[in-house]
């Protein structure tokens, strides 16, 4: 073999290298961080219009990353429950600010608004190729384990397992945290308490032991 | 698909004709080897090969990429300009086959789960036989003489660049390596070949800004003017980045032509792994442009949701935003980011209580304060997102009017992008025309009246108090020029207003979105 023939050779094999790094790593990496910004976009202008803060998108996300990496969730499937985590309350663009923000119970029709956003959620990002694969998750984010949550009355294993961590963080945040309905939020303890008293009945009785388990170490 | 222009079908039989002309004088005047046609045969099965590689570049065109060209300049240059060309018809020629086949096997799979849902079949080699068919099902639907025309495009074109490069190739002195290596140092080699690779992409290159020129040429100027705007534009906004890619194929070809002298067939086996590595990258290039408009739809589609009167109003600002832009010349970067541009202007309103937006009444200024904060909003929100940098300051001052008022406050330093004005001038015209507001029930801003008979009057029939906001009543399409008119300067950029002019006087206003 001549020399022209080796360095050739070893001139196009590093070429290809390096575009297969470039499509591999680089633009896999730069895409992914540029999903995750659009997302967090997204996460903080829908809780604007919820509840006026942003951050709780965020502490909602990492607790139900924590719960499910306790259950053995990784890679593509724990980063789906990630996105849907973030985005669970999309479907409340639909529901104005004077039921979102009511104070004081909400009648029968105010409800079904209400319950329309997890159904309206899970519509709209099913219409985005790169977060299609969470839309079952945020579909069933109110469903309880016994079968009394919304939109579809799913029961116990019925529910994907996303949807449960997500009833059970989702439910926690919002029973810690401030709104206009709700001005005096339960101190964490309380919340932990609330969290377990609804295992078996409202929530997976393995995903509260694995919240509470994390909670209690972080209090 | 739009059907093509006269203009478009002439270039096209231009350029078969002169693909037929270039072969003859290919095959008269330079060497032909009697020792190249099983060369001819192993390059264009790796053509045809990588030809069915393709990556579709967006849905609603049929435009792709294709990996192939470095071995059309291979054989051109390895082969000379004749079994080059052979090459090029050959690959095209099984290429096209197989779409046909594949075709025939998508319809029959259709028919097989008729009555399942949708016709687009999600397993990965299922979606890859779509692919391959979908040129034909194009084609099925237009005539016969029609796709006959747009099948031949891409060969003619193919025979072109292999033609005119091998041509070129020899007149610089290179030497067609089918008949040995020259003794020379590699330079003599490698300086001819960059020569033909850069007639080849030259070629390429206008054929399809002249394709894309004469098929959609700039409004602003007709006949020849428009098309050669196009030209302009096109050039810069898709050939040259496509140029910069194209040139680091020039290591895969001069490589495979190499090669093939010096290990025979081996060189295809050793080729394949940067074809492949090409292809791989086109794909993930394309599914992150496609990720990014992705995210603007989903952006705009929350805002609709949000506050559905906006549904139609954001994409015709879009549309309106985007013609001016063409119209008014911008660069080729603005034109293409406008329309993002128009569909997020107003997702900073996000933040704004829909009592507020949707009120008939007045203001109170504390409401009138969160309006106005919406286009330093939607820049903070857009700002988050790396791809969208340019648009940031649009967004920013769609409401700041050219003498300065308007809001957000500056402290008149900030220039105020051309864009921005665009946007306000199409987002003023687009919310004087529109007639959203008659399905909001009127109420008098004082007393609380509503009419009971539908009417919207301009003095409230039992308090007297004027009614607040503009805009009530959706103006005609001369009331609302003329209120641009008068804007013009004071509210709106004069060469915005001037541009909108023009157009709507050659164009009408013609909105068919939403």
């Amino acid at each position: 073999m001549s020399p022209g023939v080796i360095a050739i050779t070893v001139a196009a094999l590093s070429v290809s290298g390096l575009s297969l790094y470039v499509s591999r790593v680089f633009l896999p990496k730069r895409m992914k961080s540029a999903y995750l910004k659009s997302i967090t976009v997204l996460a903080a202008a829908v809780e604007t219009k919820d509840s006026g803060t942003v951050g709780h998108a965020q502490r909602v996300a990492e607790l139900t990353k924590a719960v499910a990496r306790r259950l053995g969730i990784t890679g593509k499937e724990l980063e789906r429950i990630e996105y849907a985590a973030l985005l669970r309350d999309i479907g409340k663009a639909d529901v104005p600010h004077a039921i979102l923000n009511k104070v004081g119970p909400l009648d029968e029709k105010e409800w079904d608004i209400v319950k329309g956003h997890a159904a309206l959620g899970a519509d709209i990002v099913a219409a985005v190729p790169f977060l299609a694969d969470c839309a079952p998750y945020v579909r069933h984010h109110h469903e309880y384990w016994d079968g009394t949550g919304y939109p579809d009355g799913l029961k116990g294993e019925q529910i994907p397992l996303g949807s449960r961590i997500l009833a059970a963080t989702s439910d926690y945040d919002a029973m810690i945290s401030e709104r206009p309905y709700h001005t005096h939020p339960m101190t964490p303890r309380e919340a932990i308490e609330e969290i377990r008293a609804g295992s078996g009945t409202r929530y997976d009785p393995v995903v509260v032991e694995i919240l509470t388990d994390i909670l209690d170490s972080q209090t | 698909m739009r059907v093509a222009p006269i203009s478009y079908r002439i270039l096209r039989w231009t350029c078969v004709s002169l693909a037929a002309a270039v072969t003859v004088v290919a095959w008269k005047r330079f060497p032909v080897f009697a020792t190249g046609w099983h060369s001819v045969v192993w390059f264009a099965a790796f053509a045809a090969l990588t030809e069915m590689l393709a990556v579709s570049l967006a849905d609603e065109s049929l435009a792709e990429v294709t990996p192939s060209s470095p071995i059309y300049w291979a054989a051109a240059g390895v082969l000379g300009p004749f079994q080059g060309i052979c090459v090029c018809l050959a690959s095209w020629f099984c290429a096209e086959a197989v779409g046909l086949a594949s075709l025939s096997v998508v319809r029959r799979r259709a028919k097989s789960y008729a009555g399942g849902e949708g016709d687009h079949p999600s397993h990965p080699r299922e979606d890859a036989l779509w692919r391959m068919s979908r040129t034909w099902e194009h084609r099925t639907g237009i005539g016969i003489l029609r796709a006959t025309e747009s099948s031949l495009l891409y060969p003619s074109a193919l025979v072109l660049i292999a033609g005119l490069s091998g041509m070129f190739y020899q007149w610089v002195g290179g030497r067609f390596l089918i008949c040995g290596m020259p003794d020379q140092p590699l330079i003599h080699f490698v300086l001819p070949f960059l020569g033909l690779v850069v007639v080849a992409i030259g070629v390429d290159m206008a054929q399809y800004v002249a394709g894309m020129a004469v098929y959609d040429p700039l409004p602003a100027q007709k006949g020849i003017r428009g098309i050669l705007l196009r030209m302009h534009l096109e050039l810069i906004q898709t050939a040259l980045p496509l140029m910069r890619a194209q040139m680091f194929l020039v290591v895969v070809s001069l490589m495979l032509a190499y090669l093939y002298v010096h290990v025979g067939v081996w060189a295809f086996v050793l080729t394949s792994l940067p074809v492949m590595a090409l292809r791989d990258f086109y794909s993930h290039w394309v599914r992150e442009q496609t990720a990014y408009l992705d995210t603007i739809t989903t952006l705009a589609t929350y805002m609709q949701h949000y506050h559905p009167y906006t549904r139609g109003h954001l994409k015709r600002v879009a549309e309106l935003s985007e013609r001016l832009a063409r119209e008014m010349r911008l660069p080729a970067e603005s034109i293409r980011h406008i329309s993002h541009a128009g569909l997020l202007h107003d997702i900073g309103k996000i933040g704004v209580s829909e009592q507020i937006l949707d009120k008939t009444g007045k203001l109170e200024p504390e409401e009138w304060e969160r309006i106005k904060a919406h286009p330093v909003a939607g820049a903070e929100i857009i700002s988050h997102l790396d791809f969208l940098d340019t648009i940031v300051d649009w967004i920013k001052y769609h409401h700041k009017w050219h003498d300065g008022r308007g809001y957000p406050d500056t402290d008149g330093t900030d220039t105020i992008p051309i864009e921005a004005a665009i946007i306000a001038v199409a987002d003023s015209f687009d919310a004087m025309t529109d007639d959203r507001e008659l399905s909001l029930e009127w109420v008098c801003d004082s007393c609380g009246f509503k009419p009971t008979d539908g009417t919207r009057p301009e003095v409230c029939p039992e308090c007297g108090a004027t009614k607040g906001r503009t805009y009530r009543v959706p103006k005609t399409l001369d009331q609302a020029i003329d209120e641009l008119r008068r804007g013009s300067g004071s509210q709106f950029h004069p060469a915005v207003v001037k541009a909108f002019l023009a157009m709507v006087a050659r164009d009408g206003v013609h909105l068919d979105v939403g």
